[in-house]
């Protein structure tokens, strides 16, 4: 029916008037146009880079870059040239990004293994960019809400046909101010979050997880954060230097792998930047910066007395030599880190490592370019190297094509953080009653890949990119947990291990297109394959958790200057989830007060979905003030991305903000 | 499957053809502010008239001309007494945004017939709370996401003043479906907008 209801607008819009005819009178705004990337929820961050990832309470986000799956590495982040860190256990938490999403101005993608304004990365790179800094002083504000459909409405007097369903997106709440005079500025932002999702499947996670609390003593369902930032700086043609602290703490849950489950989980952190840029000439120059990142995790509820308790700090060096004219760019440095971690049967583990880079970019011809980037760590007696390079060849101006290969080495810390603390006696499994199985020994991880790609401009308004990957995964550990079905507590903990020497071969191809139709009109088409060739069986099975085909479309249509939609499409195949073997075809009910008493299956298969997304943005008062609508998962199907993670069908956002 | 990937379809090749075509026959955006009083009644529904009885209510609409056709916003009250359930009884205000279509059918242009769509929250405060087994109390407070497909019948009296009648279908996705035609009359009373004003709504 809605979709009825959208077509007939759509192509009521699209009908042109006869009847009063006259022509556009657009506006010319007071305000610097504003460009944004209409970020509404946390995976729209992930959206263009052809990632998958999952969720299980569609806030916190596992993501496959493509290298090494769910459990590898995750991507880093870097705001503002500044490397954030939102991730726990492996798990993404972007909503504790220190810039309120409808703040980020530009998104760009990084693949695999690279340097990024002197900072090594490991597995992709999201380079966010907030909006420029205006003179003077400005404010902004803005709040955002929403939930799915199904709400009980007056039935909720019917008790034998609905039961109370609270799913509530929000309120988010956040503001923040700029000054700006001269070369010096200084801002800073803080963030109220808060989020409740009771799906069934989603209530597993308020559930103790080795024995049942007292009534009163099972946790909110509710998540929340309060997050703040401030920064100041100078910047001038030769300097740019700035110092920034961010700060967050927040009642989350933790989708927890080895436990198979999320846990009740308080996060915080604490980080302080400083960071300068000095050119010496207009193409020769040094960066350098200083960090503190403290990173902790503290139980919601602890009935029981486990010592859950995770701190980990880091203090951060790095310093890079960077040259950049026409024809070549280069960037040489360093990153030198202390990491020191206090957990449950870790004391005092300092651990130091030395990374030495160099990254350059040379084009040695008109239509010739290539590049490389070499990255050594230094750590104890090891030493891993990562390098790639490129070389990318234009045949004519509408058609070239390159080449590009890696090889990437890295340490347990990096590849599988987790299993290194349990080797060095991390006991949280242990009192999670967890039979555990991880090597004392564990082996880094290794991946070469090649590529190659051809790049087309039909015209000047369409580009498509065909892109093969190879990879080569010669030593790859795979952690794996054997999650049971337990009637009482849904789900129980089985062993869990951690699988090395495994190995094996995949294959990537992407066609991403591009139609840049008009000023107004843009969309893109993205298709993505991805195949296991061959493997060990736990390397076969690993990678079925990620779909085999992705199929997703963009249409951003500005009919006006003030107003603004976005459609978005996405089609999945199915995954298979071998933990969850066990949970298979198992009858589980929900624990929340529900009339008539239901019961929902597990599945360790998710099934393929389609999903559209719908967003309308309305500018006011020249571009101080806007109301960003979204009607998410128009089609209304049941959208599952985790065997255990909620089942959303229809349900939309609003949010407004205000920036003067 | 197969029809989901038509309803896709039809969606994305729609968008593409409104980019073309979305720019001609412009007309002076926010040029005019109408302000609407309307009373209202149900004048059928499905299940929710099985247990509620709604009464008559009445409402206001902000309507202002943009580039192509006109943009909305408005609130709908009306009062369900209780049929079944006891105590169930409920306040209604739907809190809308839409877009709808001017077209004039007589050449004075004092006669016109407007399709339109609207999308809002329909927001409930019960009488009481309702509480099941004696134990567990939910809240008074409800809403859920609310859409309407409307037509309306238009007459200009003179150039400050309009009378509407019109017919609506409005759906609000409740576990158990809620869908019921509104009928709602009305007088509209037209200003000029001032530049500030109009300023603000660019």
């Amino acid at each position: 029916m809605i979709l009825k209801v959208l077509y007939m607008s759509l192509i009521l819009f699209a009908k042109p008037s006869v009847d009063r005819p006259s022509e556009p009178k657009f506006h010319s705004s007071a305000q610097d146009s504003i460009q944004t990337e209409m970020i509404v929820r946390t995976e729209d961050l992930f959206w263009d880079s052809g990632w998958t990832y999952f969720s299980l309470d569609r806030i916190s986000y596992k993501v496959n870059t493509g290298d090494f799956g769910y459990y590898g590495p995750q991507p880093g982040y870097l705001l503002d040239g500044i490397p954030v860190d939102p991730t726990y256990f492996g798990m993404n938490f972007p909503q504790v990004l220190p810039v309120p999403l409808n703040q980020i101005a530009k998104i760009n993608t990084m693949n695999g293994m690279g340097v990024a304004a002197g900072v090594p990365y490991h597995s992709g790179l999201l380079k966010l960019q907030s909006g420029d800094l205006k003179d003077g002083l400005s404010i902004y504000s803005s709040t955002q809400l929403g939930h799915n459909s199904q709400e009980p409405g007056p039935w909720i007097f019917d008790s034998e046909n609905v039961s109370p369903n609270i799913d509530r997106f929000g309120h988010w709440l956040d503001g923040g101010f700029s000054l700006k005079f001269g070369p010096w500025y200084s801002k800073g932002n803080i963030q109220r979050l808060s989020f409740l999702n009771s799906n069934p499947f989603v209530q597993l996670r308020i559930r103790n997880l080795i024995g049942f609390p007292e009534e009163s003593d099972w946790p909110d369902g509710r998540s929340s954060a309060l997050l703040g930032l401030l920064e100041t700086g100078v910047k001038t043609d030769r300097l740019h230097f700035r110092v920034q602290g961010i700060q967050s703490e927040s009642e989350d849950f933790l989708f927890f792998q080895p436990l198979g489950r999320e846990i009740p989980t308080d996060l915080m952190s604490e980080q302080l930047s400083a960071t300068g840029e000095f050119s010496f000439t207009e193409n020769f120059g040094i960066r350098a910066m200083a960090q503190y990142r403290e990173k902790g995790t503290g139980y919601r509820r602890n009935r029981f007395g486990e010592e859950f308790d995770w701190k980990k700090v880091e203090e951060i060096g790095r310093v890079s030599l960077f040259l950049e004219t026409n024809s070549f760019e280069i960037d040489l440095g360093s990153e030198y880190k202390i990491v020191d971690l206090e957990a449950s049967g870790i004391e005092d583990d300092e651990q130091k490592y030395l990374d030495i880079f160099f990254d350059q970019t040379i084009q040695m011809s008109p239509r010739l370019t290539f590049g490389s980037t070499t990255v050594l760590t230094f750590h104890d007696n090891e030493m891993p190297l990562q390098l790639q390079g490129f070389l990318n060849f234009e045949f004519t101006d509408y058609w070239s094509t390159g080449f590009a290969g890696s090889y990437a080495e890295l340490l347990p810390e990096i590849a599988n953080p987790f299993d290194e603390w349990v080797a060095n006696g991390y006991y949280l499994l242990d009192q999670l009653k967890i039979d555990n199985f991880v090597p004392i020994e564990i082996p880094s991880t290794e991946l070469s890949k090649i590529s190659h790609q051809h790049q087309f401009l039909f015209s000047e308004k369409i580009k498509t990119t065909i892109k093969a990957t190879y990879y080569d995964h010669k030593q790859f550990n795979i952690p794996y947990q054997d999650a049971y079905y337990y009637i009482e507590l849904s789900t129980l903990p089985g062993g869990y291990f951690l699988f090395p020497g495994n190995s094996g071969h995949r294959l990537r191809l992407s066609l991403k297109s591009e139609l840049d139709w008009s000023e107004r009109l843009y969309q893109s088409f993205g298709f993505y394959r991805t195949k296991t060739l061959e493997g060990t069986p736990a390397y076969e099975r690993y990678w079925k958790t990620i779909p085999d085909y992705i199929i997703r479309h963009t249409t951003v249509f500005h009919p006006y200057p003030d107003l603004e939609m976005r459609l978005n499409v996405e089609y999945q195949t199915k995954t298979v989830w071998e933990e969850y073997r066990r949970l298979d075809g198992e009858l589980n009910r929900s624990f929340n007060v529900q009339f008539p008493f239901q019961l929902y299956r597990f599945n360790n298969t998710v099934s393929p979905g389609v999903n559209m997304d719908l967003t309308f943005a309305k500018w006011f008062w020249e571009q101080r003030l806007r109301v960003v609508f979204m009607l998410n998962n128009l089609l209304n199907r049941d959208l599952q991305s985790h065997p255990i993670g909620s089942v959303d069908g229809f349900g939309y956002m609003v949010r407004f903000e205000v920036r003067l | 499957m197969r029809q989901d990937m038509r309803k896709i379809f039809l969606t994305i090749i729609i968008l593409f053809i409104s980019g073309w075509s979305h720019f001609i026959h412009s007309q002076d955006a926010f040029s005019e502010l109408k302000f609407t009083l309307t009373g209202n009644a149900v004048l059928g529904g499905n299940t929710v008239q099985k247990s509620w009885s709604p009464t008559g209510g009445f409402g206001f609409e902000l309507t202002t001309p943009y580039y192509f056709g006109n943009f909305e916003i408005g609130a709908r009250y009306t009062r369900y007494n209780e049929l079944q359930f006891d105590d169930s009884g409920f306040n209604s205000t739907y809190i809308f945004a839409g877009w709808n279509y001017t077209h004039y059918v007589s050449g004075e242009k004092d006669l016109s017939i407007v399709p339109g769509i609207r999308f809002g929250s329909r927001y409930m405060i019960f009488d009481e709370q309702a509480t099941y087994r004696d134990e567990y109390q939910f809240s008074r407070f409800e809403s859920e996401f609310s859409y309407e497909v409307l037509f309306r019948i238009q007459y200009r009296i003179n150039e400050r003043l309009e009378f509407y009648s019109s017919a609506a279908i409005n759906q609000t996705r409740f576990k158990i479906p809620y869908a019921e035609w509104m009928g709602t009359a009305g007088f509209t009373f037209i200003f000029n907008t001032s530049d500030g004003m109009e300023n603000f709504l660019k």
